[in-house]
């Protein structure tokens, strides 16, 4: 019986991970790409759910139309994170390169980033308050019982779209023209810049994948949780940041399976040893693993180790 | 013939298995101007970083003042008499210049002086020292100043400062000439000139063979990470090995003039 | 004084303290972001030496400084193997862990947080930020403040000046949890009431904001950062929300104006030379 509650809690706690997956490639491409800790992340995944809440809860601002189809709200939401995203680009990184050289010198890209994330958060606490919202989907009771357990099919649903999206990106990185700017740009900015490689052009792709990866997640989120809030995003973060450094800094593979790792051991956590030992769990494994393991399982070794 | 400073056997260090220097050996005489030569990526940089202790030599040893200085940290070798400027200069960005040549007295100020307010206790502490050599070097009009806004041919003279601000009995130069117009390449050699007859030896890589002809007595060319020369610098014009390394050199080695 | 003033006035010399705690570790070129976790080290420290104990304030003060100080010492040795981002994860979890092990302690109170049965007056927060202060620049004016700043701009040229990088970085680590455990034991005992909540990743992110926009390059930076996000809401009387959203607004904006901090060593530079014309500044 044991035995078989503690498989329920490994699904559960892989479903889990599903959610930390796309947000902590969203960190993982951000420092392995631009050496840019970027903690508007959870701010954006915060703002495509909150996004996507208002708009199939009200409709558009100003009363231009009534409540939106869900899926609608979503996509709107995906895009709406993927624009304040570019955003970011523009007064964070950008900006910097033009001024200092090299922006990853310095902490200021990750101060700004830490003010939009303030920007974001209390926007969107102005504009609808700090309580959790509802969010409606059709999905409401579509588990599958199989054997004994119990896997809810959106869930699974969502880990294998999880997976998909970034095998997809994988291959961007790997196979295309692209991809091997943005690899080129990681190993050395300046060097790609002689190569002929059109780094100011190059660079929002980068922003535009992780405004759509943590717009995804935060979909995907709503629709199998039924909820959002301007919180969201704080909890999500700094699991999947946690997720990032247990998969190894700059590795896109590793973040599924830190973000796999990391919702397997916080549901085992708490099933063992209560609610909120999920918290030492995660962060010690985090500490222990920064300290003895900096690469992380899978990660790059020069990653991360610039100066600030 | 008199005592060797700095003595190298059979140095060799290689970096991912590219040998940069290869069984260097020779002898630095105590109170002798000694030139370092050869052409750029000959390992001259990586052999002053083996001597500062920044890399470990993969076989041979130093010898500072007859002492093994192999697994001496490189933080304590400018306590034994032992300091070093940088190619490419590196001084504290947000340091005063005045801060940054007393940066330079660190080793060997007293932890007492250590916890003294520097704008108070200005005897004691090595600031009038520092301010008087600043001054025989004609920089004191910037020293308020923070450093990454000067001419490079003052930074490159305060990095000499500093360097001589330990106290050294080895003073090692990495290029120090490099980027400096004549006049003030002529203030640095009379500079020199004054170090050396305190009785402090001088170590120092250079390109410009004017100056290091018109300076040093000794010379020892590199080529390749290997030794080939090493002696007396009036004998250099005539050795073969030399001359065979030098030929089709980069036309701003000016051998010519040696 | 009125309440409102006190209130205040502690909040901000409680958080000068604070500032200055991630300051000193910040001047030697090493970012914590888990400030909260060694607030909360002190403030709980101080909760139950004053709850169970009864010590006296100017020792349970002691004790909080001491106990933050000897944890991060102990915390400094691992923690300062990592480099750059690195760093600020290892120190964000350090505070996360923390959070974690109150929350789940029920001799700490939990989630229920405690309340503490002694207090103190605003004048005893404002004599405490006046000695740190005065203490930071003093620090900072010496030989080892000049070796902690030579860190900061260059490790390695540091270390063949003769610079200890090692005992500086770790000293300076272990002297910013003192101060953190001091801020922290001040918190305790002016609020009266303290829980895990309160020491979040949000009071980590603030304080070495407040440090990052006053500038690590002088000792000012702290004083004028934790001031000018102290008092300029306070001063503008608006809502939480929109305080945070302007505090959003001013660091982007700064980031791009001056990203070095409002306090500078070449505007200082100026500053000095039109007070004082003809007079070196050290």
């Amino acid at each position: 019986m044991l035995f078989e509650q503690v498989l329920q809690q490994i699904i559960n706690g892989l479903m889990l991970g599903s959610i930390y997956i796309s947000v902590a490639v969203a960190f993982t491409l951000a420092i392995g790409i631009l050496n840019f800790l970027n903690f508007t992340i959870p701010a954006l995944y915060m703002l495509a759910g909150m996004v996507g809440w208002s708009l199939s809860h009200y409709g558009l601002p100003f009363g231009l139309s009534g409540p939106i189809h869900w899926g609608l709200a979503l996509v709107i939401g995906i895009i709406c994170a993927i624009l304040a995203s570019l955003l970011v680009e523009r007064f964070t990184y950008r900006y910097f390169k033009m001024k200092h050289g090299d922006a990853t010198e310095h902490a200021i890209p990750l101060v700004s980033s830490l003010g939009f994330l303030l920007i974001f958060e209390y926007l969107i606490l102005i504009a609808h308050g700090s309580d959790t919202r509802g969010f409606s989907t059709p999905f409401t009771n579509l588990d599958w019982k199989t054997a004994g357990f119990i896997i809810s099919i959106p869930q699974l649903a969502s880990l294998i779209l999880s997976i998909l999206i970034v095998a997809a990106l994988s291959f961007l990185l790997s196979r295309t023209k692209v991809g091997r700017a943005l690899r080129a740009i990681a190993e050395n900015p300046d060097a790609a810049t002689m190569m002929g490689i059109d780094v100011d052009r190059i660079v929002p792709i980068v922003f535009i994948l992780i405004g759509f990866l943590c717009g995804i997640s935060a979909s995907i989120f709503a629709i199998n949780y039924h909820e959002v809030s301007p919180y969201m995003g704080d909890h999500v973060g700094t699991k999947a940041i946690a997720a990032m450094v247990i998969g190894g800094l700059g590795s896109v593979w590793g973040a599924i399976a830190g973000g796999l790792i990391v919702g397997l051991s916080e549901t085992l956590s708490i099933y063992f040893f209560g609610a909120s030992s999920a918290q030492i769990t995660v962060w010690s494994l985090l500490l222990i693993l920064v300290v003895f393991k900096p690469t992380g399982l899978f990660g790059h070794n020069a990653i991360g180790k610039g100066k600030f | 013939m008199s005592r060797s400073i700095l003595k190298l056997s059979n140095v060799s260090k290689s970096f991912g298995g590219v040998k940069v220097l290869e069984n260097v050996s020779f002898d630095v005489e105590q109170g002798s101007r000694h030139a370092l030569i050869g052409p750029n990526g000959a390992g001259k940089t990586t052999l002053f970083n083996v001597i500062s202790g920044i890399h470990e030599p993969d076989k041979g040893s130093v010898f500072f003042e007859e002492k093994d200085l192999n697994g001496v940290p490189s933080r304590k070798r400018i306590k034994e008499g032992l300091s070093r400027s940088f190619q490419n200069i590196r001084l504290m960005p947000h340091l005063s210049v005045l801060e940054n040549v007393m940066l330079g007295q660190h080793s060997r100020v007293p932890f007492i002086d250590m916890i003294k307010p520097l704008s108070l206790a200005s005897k004691s502490a090595g600031k009038d020292e520092a301010i008087e050599t600043l001054n025989s070097f004609g920089i004191d009009l910037h020293r308020g100043q923070t450093v990454s806004s000067l001419p490079y041919g003052i930074r490159k003279k305060i990095e000499v400062v500093r360097a001589l601000m330990a106290g050294p009995r080895l003073l090692m130069l990495d290029e120090p000439a490099a980027g400096l117009n004549t006049v003030e390449t002529n203030t640095l050699r009379d500079f020199l000139n004054e170090v050396s007859s305190r009785g402090i030896t001088l170590l120092l890589v250079d390109h410009d063979m004017p100056f290091v002809n018109s300076l040093c007595t000794q010379v020892s060319v590199m080529n390749f990470g290997q030794l080939i020369y090493d002696g007396p610098i009036s004998e250099l014009r005539n050795d073969k090995k030399v001359l065979e390394a030098y030929l089709g050199m980069d036309e701003d080695t000016e051998l010519s003039n040696a | 004084m009125s309440g409102y003033l006190a209130g205040v006035l502690a909040i901000l010399g409680i958080n000068i303290i604070f500032a200055y705690s991630i300051y000193i570790t910040a001047a030697t070129g090493q970012l914590n972001l888990g400030g909260a976790g060694f607030q909360a080290i002190g403030a709980y420290a101080c909760a139950i030496l004053s709850n169970e104990i009864g010590l006296p304030i100017s020792l349970t003060l002691m004790f909080s400084a001491i106990l933050g100080g000897a944890i991060s010492f102990l915390i400094a040795f691992p923690v300062l193997r990592t480099k750059g981002v690195y760093m600020v994860l290892a120190t964000f979890a350090i505070a996360e862990i923390v959070a974690g092990i109150i929350l789940n302690s029920s001799y700490l109170g939990g989630p229920t947080g405690m309340i503490i049965n002694t207090y103190i007056e605003t004048e005893v927060v404002l004599i405490v930020a006046i000695i740190v202060i005065l203490l930071s620049f003093y620090m900072m004016s010496t030989r080892i403040g000049l070796a902690m700043r030579a860190v900061h701009d260059d490790e390695a040229v540091a270390d063949l000046m003769g610079v200890n990088k090692r005992a500086i970085q770790v000293g300076a680590f272990a002297l910013g949890g003192a101060i953190a455990g001091l801020s922290g034991g001040l918190y305790a005992l002016y609020f009266g009431f303290i829980e895990a909540q309160y020491f979040n990743a949000n009071i980590s992110i603030f304080v070495l904001l407040y440090v990052l926009i006053g500038g690590t390059q002088t000792a000012w930076g702290p004083l004028l950062g934790a001031s000018f996000f102290t008092l300029i809401p306070e001063a503008l009387r608006i809502g939480d929300d929109w305080r945070f959203f302007i505090f959003g607004v001013i660091i982007v904006a700064m980031m791009i104006l001056r990203p070095e901090g409002i306090v500078t060593r070449d505007a200082l530079d100026r500053v000095s030379t039109r007070l004082f014309p003809g007079k070196s500044n050290v």
